[in-house]
């Protein structure tokens, strides 16, 4: 390959400004999460427990990994993937499907994350051959999706003996284990995007892919690469969850939908792709985990966390539309 | 009918009977006309007789209505290229305030009017979001899904107890309203009869009136609308108001034929009801395309689906997938006539 990678390709300056925009966002979304913290300790001085921490990084766990997917394709120009939660699903009950045949725990998590892979394929070849838009695709096959897996299983099982669930249970350096998966590809998508020629070329196909067309970057291949990657992040997701849930029910991808889309908007990726932060992003996650705790401990029932957040979801993307507007100069 | 599509998918040219058949068999009428046939004859060829019935058709029909009064409502928001999802929350929401307030001893028609102006107050934060601060329409109405569905629940949970202990829905027999719902003129619900009256006026409002015009100019080219001096920003949030009453009477017309307000009534309808209009030529990507007609067979091949699904006893969910795979190939079939392809 020798056309020019597209951080080369911009002009740097432009480059400096995007960062110091992205530290503005990671600082007021911190400040908005310490005051959230700040008054619910005024309010209920035991709200700084071990057991809200607790609460908080299970939280996290799961809406955490499937933002990072959800961003990729954000950040791709991808507009949304609304199947990521049946990405998800699909690696949970393969997962106990595989478990329940006695495969081993390597070869079943490997297995079960490529059949989310295999969805995500589906999904980027009905994006990329049939020309169909990904929020339509996305649509049909993760209402379609879910319909399959609801008549295929009814419910799935997750042996508590099983070394999954372990996983699910332990703790590693003070934060659950399965806290730990979702750091970790933070920090990985963070530098990806950042500095590696791939992840670069990413953000300049959501950002014009005319341009990077003309570059030399292949639309089509970037498209499937977005896709599946996001669908077997959804997966990385699946095995988190199967950790922790002993029951897995196919609905179960409804309640996540919502926080990860919040939590993509929130924290200052674009729709229009091309633009976001993944530092961010794990910011962003860790307020909205943090939302349905300090409404217990407000006395609120749990009922109103969903009215909350739809809200919420409301005004970010009310603030990240005037703000784009603000930009442009309308 | 068929003459009507014949005209909807020929252009001004004279042509031959022969391209005007190939013509109007590609064209979206088209598409719809052949969708349907291939529906009512699996389910003829499947179930038999039993299909056509009276008794069945009116099942059909009385399946429909509702899903029809709110669908051509929220076909306007489609129409002026913003989508609102926020509508199955939106029923639920508008049932349960409805109920809520019966059962505190208001007036059923006071009650009605406060469910409705709620609803539009909802449909207001939606259009504020979307047309004065330019939210995406499909992200915002996604958050006041969750959020308007969310406070369903917390005022079922809060209703006065009535006997029954369940929370998920507030039981509720208005007899005025239910004989309503339920009255018939020979195998056809009134519902359905208003419905497709409503279907006609709007179908004539959009074609025929200034005003549906602009709606059309607005949903198909914003910045040449803006250009033409239309008060573009006033088309979408009424639009956007229009889809949320036809949700809140929707909700209330569900309230007096189910005889209860269920939190989860309503729930995946917005999706339902978008896929039908899809299918049925409206987009919800781009405004500007689409007709009332279209619409209303739209939901006719989802409803006489539903029937056949019911009538042999398959899994409701079997529907789901049927609906989402159906949305692809329409999309698909738009697209290979031209239609807004991705890249």
């Amino acid at each position: 390959m020798t056309h020019l990678s597209s951080s080369r390709f911009k002009v740097p300056s432009l480059r400096k400004s995007a960062d110091s925009e992205y530290l503005a966002t990671i600082l007021i979304l911190l400040a908005v999460w310490i005051f959230l913290v700040v008054i619910s300790v005024i309010n209920r001085s035991d709200f700084l427990s071990k057991a809200t921490f607790s609460a908080v990084t299970f939280n996290m766990c799961i809406i955490g990994i499937l933002a990072i997917g959800q961003g990729f394709v954000v950040i791709s120009g991808g507009i949304l993937d609304l199947s990521i939660t049946v990405s998800m699903l699909i690696t949970s009950f393969m997962i106990v499907v595989f478990y329940d045949r006695g495969w081993n725990t390597p070869l079943l998590i490997i297995v079960s994350i490529l059949c989310a892979g295999v969805f995500g394929l589906f999904n980027s070849i009905l994006v990329v051959w049939l020309r169909i838009n990904p929020l339509i695709v996305t649509l049909a096959t993760g209402f379609a999706g879910g319909g399959v897996l609801l008549i295929v299983f009814d419910r799935g099982l997750v042996d508590p003996k099983s070394s999954i669930a372990d996983f699910g249970t332990s703790h590693l350096f003070g934060f659950p284990t399965a806290w730990w998966p979702m750091a970790l590809l933070t920090i990985g998508a963070h530098f990806f995007f950042k500095y590696s020629r791939f992840g670069r070329h990413f953000l300049a196909v959501g950002g014009n892919p005319l341009s990077s067309k003309a570059m030399g970057i292949s639309l089509k291949q970037m498209r499937v690469a977005t896709f599946v990657g996001a669908s077997i992040i959804g997966g990385i997701a699946g095995i988190v969850f199967a950790g922790f849930t002993p029951e897995i029910r196919p609905n179960a991808g409804t309640y996540y939908m919502l926080p990860v889309i919040a939590a993509v908007v929130l924290a200052g990726f674009s729709l229009a792709g091309g633009r976001g932060s993944f530092l961010a992003l794990f910011v962003s996650v860790g307020f909205l985990s943090t939302i349905p705790t300090a409404l217990v401990f407000f006395g609120l029932e749990s009922i109103w966390q969903t009215f909350i957040q739809g809200f919420i979801l409301i005004i970010a993307v009310s603030i990240d539309a005037y703000r784009i507007v603000k930009v442009k100069g309308r | 009918m068929s003459k009507n599509l014949t005209q909807l998918a020929s252009h001004d040219h004279k042509m031959t009977s022969v391209e005007k058949m190939k013509k109007s068999l590609s064209g979206p009428g088209g598409t719809i006309v052949l969708g349907l046939a291939i529906i009512i004859g699996t389910s003829a060829l499947w179930v038999g007789k039993m299909t056509f019935t009276s008794f069945n058709v009116y099942l059909i029909l009385s399946y429909l209505a509702i899903p029809l009064i709110i669908g051509i409502f929220a076909s306007f928001s489609l129409l002026a290229g913003v989508v609102d999802l926020s509508i199955g929350a939106m029923v639920a929401l508008s049932a349960v305030i409805f109920a809520f307030c019966c059962i505190n001893g208001i007036n059923e028609w006071i009650s009605a009017l406060i469910a409705i102006l709620i609803c539009l107050g909802f449909g207001a934060i939606n259009g504020v979001a979307i047309v004065v601060f330019g939210a995406n329409p499909i992200a915002a109405t996604l958050g006041s899904l969750v959020g308007l569905r969310g406070l369903a629940r917390i005022i079922s949970n809060n209703a006065p107890a009535t006997g029954s202990s369940s929370t998920d829905a507030i039981p509720l027999m208005v007899t005025g309203l239910n004989d309503f719902t339920e009255s018939q003129v020979s195998f056809m619900p009134v519902l359905f009869i208003i419905a497709l009256a409503l279907v006609f006026v709007t179908q004539g409002i959009i074609s025929m009136t200034r005003g549906g015009r602009h709606i059309r100019a607005v949903g198909g080219d914003i910045t040449a609308a803006r250009r033409a001096g239309l008060p573009t920003e006033r088309i979408k949030f009424l639009s956007l108001l229009a889809s949320s009453f036809g949700a809140s009477i929707g909700g209330i017309l569900y309230v007096g034929k189910l005889g209860s307000a269920p939190v989860t009534l309503g729930t995946n309808m917005e999706f339902t009801i978008y896929a039908a209009l899809m299918i049925g030529g409206y987009s919800i990507l781009r405004g500007g395309v689409g007709n009332p007609m279209g619409g209303f067979l739209g939901i006719l091949i989802i409803a006489v689906f539903a029937n056949l699904v019911d009538n042999k006893g398959l899994d409701i969910r079997a529907a789901d997938i049927f609906v989402g795979f159906l949305l692809l190939v329409i999309v698909y079939l738009d697209i290979r006539r031209g239609g807004d392809a991705f890249e």
